[in-house]
């Protein structure tokens, strides 16, 4: 079997980002008692982190086994439920109406597990697989409505972008076009675009709290709602691409960890001076 | 051929007999011990019934699938446990230990008699490696649930969540050790070194767990 180079170099690079995040997790859990939230988001990071050297181990122990469903896929499904366990613990207390971005979200997800299934073949995988991520991707939309993460023309780009981009990747996908210029033209700059997009929203919002000392709950939870959102979207352009793109979009998932791991642990800190001072503790 | 059910009721009829003289948490104990037993001997049927419907070779069941079926066999009782009887956790750990430790006990025995115990430095390695991979799967488990119950959040995702874990870690065990060489090193040295890892912060959170407690008793 061929060694991607990029594609393990985009393995590693993950594996020393998620175990940084789970070095810097467990003092802060010691710190503030025992968080969920912390708990959470330390499951995920390590189900993240077992996957990449599970499926480096599966590369040099056995190259040539390719199963239709392995233990790397349930280390993925894990990640993404305590992902979205951990936001719906930092969001619970806020309430809104949520019957849109639960139509949206299953909509959406159906569409992927349909591409994903007819793609590859592969049934379970794609269907546990697309369950899990799409209960994540409806507490990452419900966490930026609970937010005001992003205002209102905001949003209706990224939901059109979105449905526009897995549209166009059936033709790409399924090669149904006679030519697949015209939706390759249009897909990945489009992707990419909204990535750089969620890119500068996520700087923006992690800048925020460190320069900003007033709403500093708001400010910790807004920039969950994002960088999460952009996880989401980059998970998204990554699972409905392949080659270089998928590389590039594999590389940017590793990006934005940090980003995340920063405003749950500055969300964190500042529910634990909040509880110290008397208030209210998610 | 070995008769595993022979086996099984030959060590589970004392230690049931010892549970009916000891106090509640050691009867605890040796209950939750004999219950990984039953799953571990469970678990090997569904891997044989699944290893026949799909007609997949038993190194490969071995070494992909049959960390998924053996977890979610120790997931069960657990679960059963947490729901109906809602234990403390000191208590909820302890029987997830003996859980644990049932079920890598019942495993080393039927391999041992399998295929001997000629070669003591490697019937030792064994016993060492899938003895504490067992027992760290089973506290990563009992630590995921316990979490999400404390905090009244013990949803269907965090449950899958947490069983994802101790899947996965097992799953990196088996397949480092299904092949001889440097990886099998690995493979053996892997829930040694994560448990040395996870001893001193799981010692602590009893630890404070325990002090909190004598603070709730105190009047």
């Amino acid at each position: 079997m061929e060694i991607d180079w990029f594609d393990l170099f985009s393995t590693l690079l993950q594996i020393a980002v998620v175990a940084f995040a789970v070095i810097k997790i467990v003092p802060q859990m010691r710190r503030s008692g025992k968080s969920v939230i912390l708990v959470f988001l330390l499951y995920a990071f390590i189900c993240l982190l077992l996957s990449d050297i599970y499926w480096i181990s599966l590369s040099v122990v056995h190259p040539d086994e390719r199963l239709p469903f392995s233990i790397s896929d349930v280390a993925d499904i894990g990640e993404q439920l305590m992902l979205a366990s951990a936001l719906g613990v930092i969001f619970r207390g806020i309430k809104c109406r949520k019957r849109l971005e639960l139509i949206l979200t299953i909509v959406a997800s159906i569409g992927l597990i349909v591409l994903w299934v007819v793609w590859t073949d592969e049934w379970i995988k794609n269907i546990l697989g697309g369950i899990s991520y799409g209960y994540l991707m409806f507490m990452v939309v419900l966490s930026d409505k609970k937010t005001n993460a992003f205002n209102r023309i905001e949003a209706i780009i990224v939901w059109c972008v979105s449905f526009v981009c897995l549209v166009l990747s059936y033709p790409l996908r399924w090669e149904l076009a006679d030519d697949l210029l015209i939706p390759a033209i249009f897909f990945y700059p489009l992707m990419l675009i909204l990535t750089v997009w969620f890119f500068y929203k996520s700087i923006v919002a992690v800048r925020v709290l460190t320069k900003h000392r007033e709403n500093r709950m708001e400010n910790a939870r807004r920039a969950i709602a994002v960088s999460t959102s952009a996880l989401i979207w980059i998970r998204c352009s990554a699972y409905v691409s392949d080659g270089i793109p998928f590389t590039v979009f594999d590389f940017a998932n590793t990006l934005i960890i940090p980003f995340i791991l920063f405003s749950v642990l500055y969300h964190e800190r500042v529910r634990r001076e909040e509880a110290s001072k008397g208030g209210a503790a998610v | 051929m070995i008769y595993s059910e022979n086996i099984l009721v030959c060590i589970v009829i004392p230690l049931l007999i010892a549970a009916l003289f000891n106090r509640k948490g050691t009867r605890r104990f040796l209950l939750a011990f004999a219950i990984g037993m039953i799953s571990c001997l469970l678990s090997a049927y569904i891997t044989g019934y699944v290893q026949f419907l799909t007609g997949i070779t038993p190194e490969e069941m071995s070494a992909f699938y049959s960390p998924i079926l053996e977890e979610i066999m120790k997931l069960m009782p657990l679960l059963f446990y947490l729901f109906v009887w809602s234990p403390k956790t000191s208590s909820f750990f302890s029987a997830a230990l003996g859980l644990g430790l049932g079920f890598a006990t019942f495993e080393n025995c039927c391999y041992i008699l399998s295929y001997g115990a000629e070669n003591i430095s490697y019937v030792m390695i064994r016993g060492m490696a899938v003895g504490i991979m067992h027992l760290v799967c089973a506290l990563a488990l009992a630590f995921g649930l316990t979490s999400a119950r404390q905090f009244r959040v013990l949803s269907l995702p965090a449950v899958i969540g947490s069983i994802s874990l101790s899947m996965v870690f097992h799953g990196l065990y088996n397949m480092l050790v299904s092949k001889p060489g440097l990886s099998s090193v690995f493979g053996y040295a892997l829930p040694l070194i994560t448990a040395v890892a996870v001893y001193f912060p799981f010692r602590s959170m009893l630890n404070r767990e325990a002090e909190s407690g004598s603070k709730e008793t105190k009047p």
